[in-house]
């Protein structure tokens, strides 16, 4: 007993080690709970701006094709099956205003829509150096009408999506 | 003997100061994380906030311009003409701008027009040009248009310029003249000579589009114009 005693008076002020963990393994969780917080966050801000930006690359994309497609004259690839059934592909083939062939396809590896102008005449293809839109992640052409001037684009770029449906008003 | 009371101060002053201790530790180690936490979410948080709301108004002045846009063409192919200027016009909740400017007559007869929308949200602008032809409302409306936009735009654009409208009407021109041409083409061959003329673009095709261009091929030799006999 009289050991004890006079420890407890020589004792001199600070932190034990059990006091140290008791701090540690609080703040540990609080610091645990804060930085959880934050990171969800920080997920919630990305996919706010992932879905701006694919709502973005879907718009840009659809107007440019239906701005075109809609003054074209047939569409000439997808058409619907033998039996009236829809079809639907990756790539549309077109004739445009002035009479000329133009594609639309999918790059799966840069996520990009190009554009691919094939002369009605003697001159070679060429595919256009900007592509019609980017970031890209699918499109689908799905021809609908059996007079071939109905076409719904489905496209969409990482979690937004888009639905446009072109109905051709030239002859 | 043994001085408990004395003992009992010891130990209150001793559990005291351990209480104390901690509440020290916990205060010093809190601020301690939270004043670099404060100081990250003001510069990221920030920074990604700003980012988001540029996205959102950047979308929302596009769309209200093509909103408003799409009100103008509609009023156009209700036979509505020259209506210069047209403000105040409202999408929604939000405000365009719309003008249409009227630069001369085409082949046809029909008005060619330049129509500009420009929607405005806080510290973004979005301005939409394009330029319609109004065609004449016989019998009776809906009247027929046809646009082009100009989102493509590279080059900076002044409608004022006397130029740019000529330059617009003969875009127009250009375009039917390539019409005629891939027309005569058409007629110049019999659909199978055309046919192998059209095969033999496989070669120069991207790779991505040989697989379907056998079905192109045959769609583009049933739509053909016939052969016109010399």
């Amino acid at each position: 007993m009289s050991l004890f005693r006079h420890k407890n008076k020589n004792r001199t002020l600070g932190f034990t080690l059990v006091e140290l963990s008791i701090g540690a393994a609080l703040l540990a969780v609080l610091g645990g709970m804060i930085m959880h917080w934050f990171s969800m966050q920080r997920k919630y801000q990305e996919r706010i701006t992932q879905s701006s930006e694919g709502q973005q690359n879907i718009l840009m994309a659809n107007w440019k094709m239906s701005n075109e497609l809609r003054m074209s004259r047939s569409i000439l690839y997808p058409r619907p099956n033998s039996d009236k059934s829809i079809k639907s592909d990756t790539m549309i083939y077109f004739k445009n205003s002035c009479g000329d062939i133009i594609c639309y396809f999918h790059d799966k590896n840069t996520l990009e829509i190009k554009r691919c102008v094939i002369p009605n005449g003697v001159s070679a293809p060429t595919v256009d150096k900007k592509p019609i839109a980017q970031g890209i992640n699918e499109v689908f052409f799905t021809a609908v009408g059996v007079e071939n001037r109905l076409i719904d684009i489905y496209t969409r770029s990482l979690e937004s999506y888009g639905l446009e449906s072109i109905y051709l008003i030239n002859d | 003997m043994i001085n408990i009371t004395s003992n009992k101060t010891t130990n209150d002053y001793v559990l005291f100061s351990r209480t104390k201790g901690v509440a020290i530790f916990m205060v010093i180690g809190f601020i301690a994380i939270m004043v670099p936490v404060v100081y990250m979410f003001s510069q990221i948080g920030s920074s990604k906030t700003k980012q988001a709301m540029k996205f959102h108004e950047h979308l929302k002045t596009e769309l209200t311009a093509i909103s408003g846009n799409t009100a103008i063409l509609s009023r156009m192919r209700g036979n509505v003409r020259e209506f210069d200027p047209m403000p105040d016009e409202t999408s929604g909740e939000d405000k365009f701008s719309a003008s249409v400017f009227k630069t001369g007559t085409g082949f046809l007869g029909q008005d060619l027009n330049i129509v500009l929308t420009k929607a405005k949200a806080n510290n973004h602008s979005f301005t939409l040009l394009c330029d319609v032809e109004q065609f004449q409302p016989e019998p009776s409306p809906p009247v027929t248009i046809i646009s082009h936009d100009y989102w493509g735009t590279i080059e900076p654009y002044e409608i004022s310029l006397l130029a740019d409208a000529l330059a617009m009407q003969n875009f127009r021109g250009v375009e039917l003249l390539r019409l005629e041409q891939s027309r005569d083409f058409e007629r110049a061959y019999t659909e199978s000579e055309y046919k192998n003329i059209m095969n033999d673009k496989k070669n120069s095709l991207p790779e991505e589009l040989s697989s379907s261009w056998s079905n192109v091929v045959n769609a583009l030799v049933s739509e053909k114009l016939p052969k016109e006999e010399s």
